[in-house]
């Protein structure tokens, strides 16, 4: 091994240990058999009839970060009715998404829906009073 | 799949403290009605927002008659001062008879979509749209530019305040202009703190009984509970911005009123929205709202939830103006017709089946939601252009 080879390596086990050390954010979190899911909304209290963004994690279960697309919205599933408004998706980097569009127009229980690439969902509910 | 649920939890009052015992879910509702507050909201998408000069050109254009067709008709007559800057009749007309109800300005600034349908996301492009309207004031942009700038005094206004000659503006550009500064004025269009607002500011600490009378707080109880009004009549303004099909019929004299499905279809299609090159501000940060809105087939029949503040005052009501009294909106509610709004789920609107009792104390809340209303008054010193 050279004088480079060295912190080429260090390097390589850097980048490796980065894309497996996925740790979920945010108040909000779901999981499945595959993976667990956060949430953080900003501003942090979703109010009635106030846009908010969602910062997004996805880690698999073993500890790697998602590196896949995916979907998110949100629901009442007691009404049966979903958002007005159709939010889009940014990935910041492997695990880490940012979400921006949402809007809670009626206060009681909603619930976030997160589908991935391979079809997984994971339901994340909340429930807003005011 | 799992799902972990998390809850927000309200506080919970001591209930003993009013006339009225509420429930905790009443009283996890009741603190989000507030705090009021009526200071104009800046615009960012206006660059006039706020601005004394702005605000006096405006207030001076919206009773001006020249903005219509041969200066028969003003922003004022039909949202009249006195009327809480709405009129009293279901439908009025302009140079067509019109198939919606004049909304009131009041607090029109805290809001984010304009007109019944949403058609516009900014108040200065709404205020664009009468203007130009066929069925309204029926002026083209071009005669409305030739008229007001043959006026000295106008001229010498709008250009102190746009810092530029303003017959070098071109038609659509003196056109938004006068939307801008139309809109100046109406963002002052405001009403002061009701007695509601005094209760609800003081609910968590369990005082404000003497805020209300007893009936009041029965109605607040209502409006709070099984009435389930606040889940579109929300937050500080009494409504949440948005839109809601609550049965009442979209047909009209000459067809079907889209509602909220061609407001979306409008908004997104209007070179004035928030996403075009009129936006003064940030785009990206001021139009998520139209970024992000969904055309969806539930959108036909769904109109503006307008807001309650003074709406004792603002009869008639619902978007065609076919109910004629706030007795006439309680009994719609009591008496509410299920088969006329088609749900997926659980219902939202369900007949309320109110007593005599009920329909007052509910009526008394609403009315306890007026208050006096304040605007900008003539600023003569605003201008040097004498």
């Amino acid at each position: 091994m050279n004088a480079l080879s060295l912190p080429l390596l260090m390097g390589l086990i850097v980048i490796s240990a980065a894309s497996w050390s996925c740790e979920p954010v945010g108040d909000l979190l779901g999981e499945s058999d595959q993976y667990n899911i956060g949430l953080q909304a900003t501003p942090a209290e979703i109010i009635t009839g106030n846009m908010f963004s969602l910062a997004v994690s996805v880690c698999a279960v073993n500890g790697k970060a998602y590196d896949g697309v995916l979907d998110v919205t949100a629901w009442m599933p007691a009404h049966n009715h979903g958002m007005n408004y159709k939010p889009a998706v940014i990935k910041e980097q492997a695990g880490r998404f940012f979400s921006e569009g949402f809007q809670f127009h009626m206060p009681g229980q909603w619930q976030f829906v997160v589908e991935l690439e391979d079809g997984e969902r994971v339901a994340i509910d909340t429930v807003i009073l005011k | 799949m799992k799902v972990i649920a998390v809850f927000l939890l309200g506080l919970i009052c001591p209930l003993s403290a009013f006339s009225v015992e509420f429930s905790p879910e009443q009283a996890a509702v009741i603190p989000s009605f507030g705090p009021w507050q009526n200071q104009p909201r800046v615009d960012d998408s206006n660059r006039f927002s706020g601005d004394r000069q702005a605000i006096e050109l405006g207030r001076q254009l919206f009773f001006d008659r020249r903005l219509s067709k041969g200066n028969v008709l003003a922003c004022a007559d039909c949202h009249q001062p006195d009327q809480q800057f709405a009129d009293t009749v279901a439908l009025n007309r302009g140079w067509q008879p019109l198939s919606r109800h004049t909304t009131s300005l009041i607090n029109i600034n805290k809001q984010h979509w304009f007109g019944w349908g949403g058609e516009n996301d900014s108040l200065w492009a709404q205020s664009i749209r009468p203007i130009v309207s066929y069925e309204e004031m029926n002026i083209s942009p071009a005669e409305l530019k030739a008229t007001l700038t043959s006026d000295d005094l106008f001229q010498c206004q709008a250009a102190q305040l746009t810092k530029q000659s303003i017959n070098s503006l071109s038609d659509e550009d003196f056109l938004v202009f006068i939307g801008k500064v139309l809109a100046s004025f109406q963002e002052t269009i405001v009403s002061e703190e009701t007695r509601v607002d005094q209760f609800v500011a003081s609910f968590s600490e369990s005082k404000g009984d003497q805020f209300l009378t007893a009936s009041e707080q029965r109605g607040l109880a209502i409006f709070a509970g099984e009435g389930r009004c606040f889940f579109c009549h929300s937050g500080p303004n009494f409504s949440n911005g948005e839109f809601a099909d609550i049965g009442v019929p979209f047909f009209t004299e000459s067809g079907v009123d889209k509602g909220r499905y061609g407001g979306i279809e409008s908004v997104l299609d209007n070179n004035f929205n928030r996403l075009g090159t009129f936006n003064d501000g940030n785009v990206g940060a001021n139009s998520t709202r139209t970024q992000y809105v969904q055309l969806l087939p539930r959108n036909w029949g769904e109109f503006k939830v307008p807001p309650l503040r003074n709406v004792a005052d603002t009869a008639p009501y619902m978007h065609n103006g076919s109910l004629a009294t706030l007795d006439d909106v309680i009994d719609f509610y009591s008496n509410f017709n299920e088969e006329r709004v088609h749900v997926d789920g659980e219902r939202i609107l369900r007949p309320l089946n109110l007593s005599d009792q009920q329909k007052a104390d509910l009526k008394s809340f609403l009315s306890a939601l007026s208050a006096p209303i304040t605007f900008a008054q003539a600023n003569t010193s605003a201008f040097d252009c004498n």
